[in-house]
């Protein structure tokens, strides 16, 4: 491990050794100038040593003739220009920047500071980009659309761009320290197609393995119920996949569902799934922007061993009032923005509700099912306040709840509260401090009886931030931050709810635990062609009392050996671990439309989570680290090659290597949940997975498409399972191809297909049967583990957006989402169960069977064949 | 068992939706690996009990079982006494001279060819039995019409959990059984418990009710029997095969129990 991180570091400091600090002007060359005009000098002295100059066209008679050749110091070569323009230059790095003489003796460096906002609402833009053609370099706005950006004296040609916005180009005189806040116009879908996706941002200026996704896409991409969705769109993202219909667990570059993050403004999410995954906690009215990252981490994230998904809400419009929502056949939601005072301050309210039981109840009111409700509902709210243009506050909210009642009542839900203040310290420090506070629940309540109880499980978190982003020079930047998180964990509370109830009171330990973080990442641009990230988040991982700590004799944790108990008090250490997360990026430019990117990311996970597999979707238990169960810490080593064939085709390769070290599996999932030594029912592996993904995004004509394909191989060794042999895990799926394809039929309507296509899942077959207790049992052999794939999987979904007429005149604005969800598919299965099939015919019962001439037991894929049509009409005004 | 996530699949699905189920036709059995399957009872009851041996057999079989003869099957209990099973028929051993009685141990050692399968047990207390009652009641929401049987018991005074497992029968067919665990250890506590089958019968209906006492490790086993039972629609994650209480890697229980038979004819 030593030497690995040796060698990051040895390579960052040969390239910065490498870098010609001012030996430039010394450099011999051979040149021949026989009266020829400046401007071609210029271009020619480029050509043969690779400097590039910085100079504004009118300052500089390129026409002026120069007479040189032989061998000469560039510095002489220089001085000969010079001398004949009447300017002087000046070594910034690798560049020359010529400069009228009279500026030369106040030669410096100013720092040009501001927000980048969109132009109607003022919401600041995340990630905007603001590019200075002559420098060939630029600066992304944070997280808060702040920039910051130190050039020499000069006039620059700069543009200011971001996805969806038509991009601001503008010439700029720098010459004293700047304060400049940019407006961007959105781009109108529909009326006037401006290119998309920005080439600049595309080549140099990304994670690798990171995407941001287009909000406005999130409509065009068919939804099961028509219900929009941004994890429908992360599933359409190369290397995300689904496990089954229905359900928003993500596999992302083969890791478990378990090893992703989900953060709405920051605020970490225990449970993303409304409705079992028909929809998810994110209300896309509601949201500004989605980060996907799972290759390189930027340092300010911790704790996904797959992917972080960076959700940030919308902050609300501050210049006027909009209303917006939708009317769907599951779900309607409205949203409520508008400045509280002008310019100054804002607020955002939005909320959704799900009539799905309603209309099931309408439906089955006969059946004597014992169904009595389905819904969800939820609330985002969120407020912003400008104090002067260098404070700003923010206070967020959201708050969702699920309930399912049959006879008995299950309920579960987020409810998280973040504050955070923005702080411009200096023309080149912006400072963010948050506090953040997000709560889970899983409830259920059983019918009234003598066996009536109530269950309770939460799972909470608490975290302190203070985050730093420095811009010391126009190439380099530095993020640093520290972060304190602490967790509690209460599995399981159990207490009878009525006088009759004979359940008496049962609780599990709650688990605490706290991790303190540092982190330093340091963004440079070390020659023209190559920008390097690099960094490292140190963390300190602490299990805290109360709580018991088992002693067992042997290894296995089993019950059996246990030997004694030892209580902690509050607070007190449990259990302490220390590492190192080092990640690197590096960025180089091939030439104007090509990029190649590497880059290297550890993460750590430091709790460990289960689900109960009967349960599927709502309910988990999450195990804190300790002696007996270490963290999960993956190494994801990735390359990729983007290349932007022309204005409207964009294609890239990237290939990943993962190592993960301390995963963990269990057999005992319902003991799991229900002990408190959770250790003797939690079995320790390694594994990885490698994989390589093609992107293709274009636009021909009136056709928009985006053409997904990866292929991927996950391996996992787990002591105890399939004789501690590799085997694959049951979301290894293989390929994955995934194609969307927009037709814009006219300025109103716009048609969109998905087609998906899944490598078949591994799964476990039995190996025989036996009858015990009047039973037909599956007999399972798990020392010869998920030998077999179910087939592979393939969907085709379609949507059609119609947009009302737009009239200047009018606020209001609808369009109306036909979706047909799964217009075609095959081997769509859900699940798999065994039955008892009579005459081969798996829909004879058996009183309708007559004559049997076989009966066996066979697995029968479950899938649902028809087709979801929907319908929603979208508002706003 | 409850699962939230998938019912609310379900539900939605069955709503909307028509299920469809196809068989794997074109589906690799993996390769059948035989295993000895055995199942034993013992009871407090006057003998015969039976012990069974059997072996499982291929997945795609259309035989459902396959016994195996000529073992050797030998109970005995901690009083000293011990018997050699007579093979009743074929992989059907019969026990006729020892008694199973409360609180005693009893031992299982099953030999096929070179392999001894061996397990212990030992008989655990059984739920107080105060009243079985049955009456009609009428179509409502999600009852039907037909003769429902209620079951009121006690706990008996032992400072432990008691599991308990019931076989219900109609007119002779086994048509439910269940495990319960009786989750308050207090000896003090004389709290009834009642069990209401949702079972309909009819009138003239025989109902028949075995209630055995079972060990933790035996309630164990029929819970992972259950799962398995109840993972209908469900292939992720690892199945497991029961955790048997028989040594060797034997599929299947032994059991000595305390038991109660009780018959009713609705009239």
């Amino acid at each position: 491990m030593l030497v690995r991180y040796f060698l990051i570091f040895l390579t960052i400091f040969l390239v910065t050794s490498a870098y010609p600090q001012t030996s430039i002007s010394d450099k011999l060359i051979n040149v021949d100038f026989r009266d020829k005009p400046l401007k071609d000098v210029i271009n020619e002295l480029h050509d043969i040593s690779g400097i590039s100059f910085t100079y504004s066209e009118n300052m500089i008679p390129l026409k002026a003739r120069i007479n040189l050749s032989g061998q000469y110091k560039i510095s002489t070569i220089l001085d000969e220009i010079c001398r004949q323009g009447a300017i002087q230059f000046t070594i910034v790095g690798d560049q020359v920047v010529f400069h009228k003489k009279h500026d030369s003796v106040n030669y410096k460096r100013y720092t040009i500071k501001g927000f980048i906002t969109d132009s109607l609402t003022n919401e600041t833009l995340i990630g905007a980009s603001i590019y200075f053609y002559q420098l060939k370099t630029g600066q992304i706005s944070n997280e808060y659309g702040f920039y910051s950006a130190t050039l020499p004296k000069g006039n620059y040609k700069a543009q200011v761009s971001y996805v969806g916005y038509k991009p601001l180009i503008f010439e700029l005189e720098i010459d004293s320290n700047l304060t400049k806040d940019f407006k961007l116009e959105p781009e109108i879908q529909g009326i006037k197609e401006i290119v998309v996706k920005d080439s600049v941002i595309n080549l140099h200026s990304e994670y690798l393995g990171s995407e941001r996704l287009n909000l406005l896409e999130s409509g065009n991409i068919p939804a099961m119920f028509g219900e929009p969705d941004i994890v429908g769109l992360l599933m359409s993202k190369v290397g995300v996949q689904s496990i089954n219909e229905g359900t928003s667990g993500l596999h992302v570059r083969g890791g478990s569902v378990h090893d992703n993050i989900f953060q709405l403004d920051e605020a970490p999410l225990f449970n993303i799934n409304h409705l079992g995954g028909i929809s998810s906690v994110f209300n896309p009215d509601a949201l500004k922007a989605v980060n996907i990252y799972k290759g390189a981490f930027p340092v300010e994230y911790g704790g996904g061993l797959a992917s972080v998904v960076d959700v940030r809400m919308k902050e609300g419009n501050q210049s006027h009032y909009v209303v917006k929502g939708g009317i769907g056949i599951i779900s309607s939601r409205l949203m409520i923005e508008g400045p509280i005072k002008k310019e100054k301050s804002s607020f955002l309210i939005s909320a959704r509700r799900s009539y799905l039981g309603d209309l099931i109840r309408a439906f089955t009111k006969e059946s004597g099912f014992s169904f009595k409700n389905l819904y969800f509902s939820d609330i985002n709210a969120k407020s912003n306040i400008t104090l002067n243009n260098r404070n700003r506050l923010f206070f967020s909210g959201y708050s969702g709840n699920d309930i399912f009642e049959e006879d008995n009542a299950f309920s579960w839900g987020n409810i998280l509260g973040v504050v955070r203040w923005n702080h411009v310290l200096n023309e080149k420090t912006f400072v963010n401090t948050t506090f953040i506070r997000s709560h889970y629940s899983f409830n259920l309540k059983t019918s009234p009886g003598y066996n009536a109880f109530t269950w309770k499980s939460t799972i909470d978190s608490y975290t302190g931030k203070l985050d730093f982003d420095l811009y010391t020079g126009y190439n380099l930047s530095h993020s640093l931050g520290a972060v304190i998180n602490y967790m509690k964990f209460a599995p399981i509370r159990i207490n009878p709810y009525s006088e009759e109830s004979i359940i008496t009171s049962f609780e599990l330990e709650p688990e605490q635990c706290a991790v303190y973080s540092l982190y330093y990442e340091a963004r440079k641009q070390l020659f023209r062609n190559l920008k390097v990230n690099i960094g490292s988040r140190f963390n300190l991982y602490q299990k805290l009392g109360p709580g018991t700590r088992y002693i067992y004799d042997e290894n296995d944790y089993s019950v059996n050996d246990i030997t004694d108990t030892i209580r902690y008090p509050s607070n007190q250490v449990i259990y302490r671990y220390f590492n190192l997360e080092p990640r690197l990026n590096i960025t180089y430019l091939l030439d104007s439309t090509s990029s190649l990117k590497a880059a290297y990311s550890r993460t750590t996970k430091f709790f460990h989570s289960f689900r109960l597999n009967n349960f599927i979707l709502t309910l988990d238990r999450l195990v804190a680290s300790s002696q007996y169960i270490q963290p999960s810490e993956s190494d994801i080593y990735s390359l990729g090659y983007f290349k932007n064939l022309n204005r409207n085709i964009s294609c890239s390769a990237e290939i990943y290597y993962k190592n993960t070290d301390g995963i963990t599996e269990t057999m005992y999932d319902v003991k799991l949940l229900t002990e408190n030594h959770p250790e003797s029912y939690i079995l320790r592996g390694n594994g990885y997975a490698y994989g390589i993904e093609f992107n293709v995004n274009g636009k021909v004509g009136r056709f928009k498409g985006n053409l997904n394909c990866s292929w991927s191989r996950v391996r996992q060794k787990i002591e105890g399972i399939n004789n501690n042999k590799y085997y694959p895990p049951y979301y290894d799926r293989g390929q994955d191809v995934n194609f969307n394809l927009q037709y814009r039929l006219s300025k109103r309507i716009l048609i969109s297909t998905n087609t998906i296509f899944l490598g078949g899942r591994y799964i476990n077959m039995p190996v025989g049967k036996y009858i015990v207790d009047n039973k037909i049992l599956p007999q399972y052999d798990y020392t010869n583990l998920n030998l077999e794939k179910l087939p592979p999987y393939y969907r085709v979904d379609m949507a059609v957006t119609i947009s009302g007429k737009p009239r200047p005149l009018r606020r209001w604005k609808g369009n109306l989402e036909i979706c047909i969800y799964n217009l075609y598919s095959k081997n769509k299965y859900i699940g798999l169960m065994y039955r008892n099939v009579l005459n081969n015919n798996p829909d004879l019962a058996q009183q309708d069977a007559g004559f049997i001439s076989n009966q066996t037991l066979k697995p029968l894929g479950i899938s649902f064949s028809s087709f979801i049509p929907s319908i929603t009409y979208n508002f706003s005004f | 068992m409850i699962r939230p996530g998938m019912k609310i699949l379900l539900v939605v699905f069955s709503f909307i939706l028509y299920a469809c189920e196809e068989i794997f036709e074109d589906f690799n059995v993996k390769e059948y690996k035989s295993n000895i399957v055995i199942e034993g009872i013992i009871t407090d009851q006057d003998p015969p009990y039976y012990v069974k041996v059997m072996e499982t057999v291929s997945f795609g079989d259309s035989i459902r079982e396959k016994y195996i003869s000529g073992a050797e099957v030998i109970i005995s209990d901690n009083e000293g006494k011990k018997e050699i099973l007579l093979m009743e028929k074929e992989g059907i051993y019969r026990c006729d001279s020892i008694k199973g009685k409360l609180g005693n141990t009893y031992r299982l050692e099953v030999r096929v060819g070179n392999s001894i399968f061996t397990s212990q047990c030992k008989i655990a207390p059984l739920v107080i039995v105060d009243s079985v009652i049955y009456y009609f009641r009428e179509k409502a929401g999600m009852y039907n019409e037909g003769y429902y049987i209620h079951f009121f018991g006690r706990k008996p005074q032992t400072d432990s959990v008691n599991y308990y497992k019931y076989n219900f029968y109609r007119n002779g067919h086994l048509i439910t059984n269940r495990i319960y665990s009786n989750l308050i250890s207090d000896a003090s506590s004389s709290i009834e418990q009642e069990f209401d089958f949702e079972e309909i019968f009819k009138l003239n209906d025989t109902a028949d009710l075995e209630i055995f006492s079972l060990t933790e490790e035996n309630f164990e086993y029929f819970l992972d029997v259950n799962e398995l039972v109840a993972s209908d629609y469900y292939v992720f994650g690892y199945h497991r095969n029961p955790e048997s209480n028989i040594s060797n890697g034997a599929l299947g229980y032994f059991l000595a129990s305390a038991c109660k038979k009780i018959r009713i004819i609705i009239k």
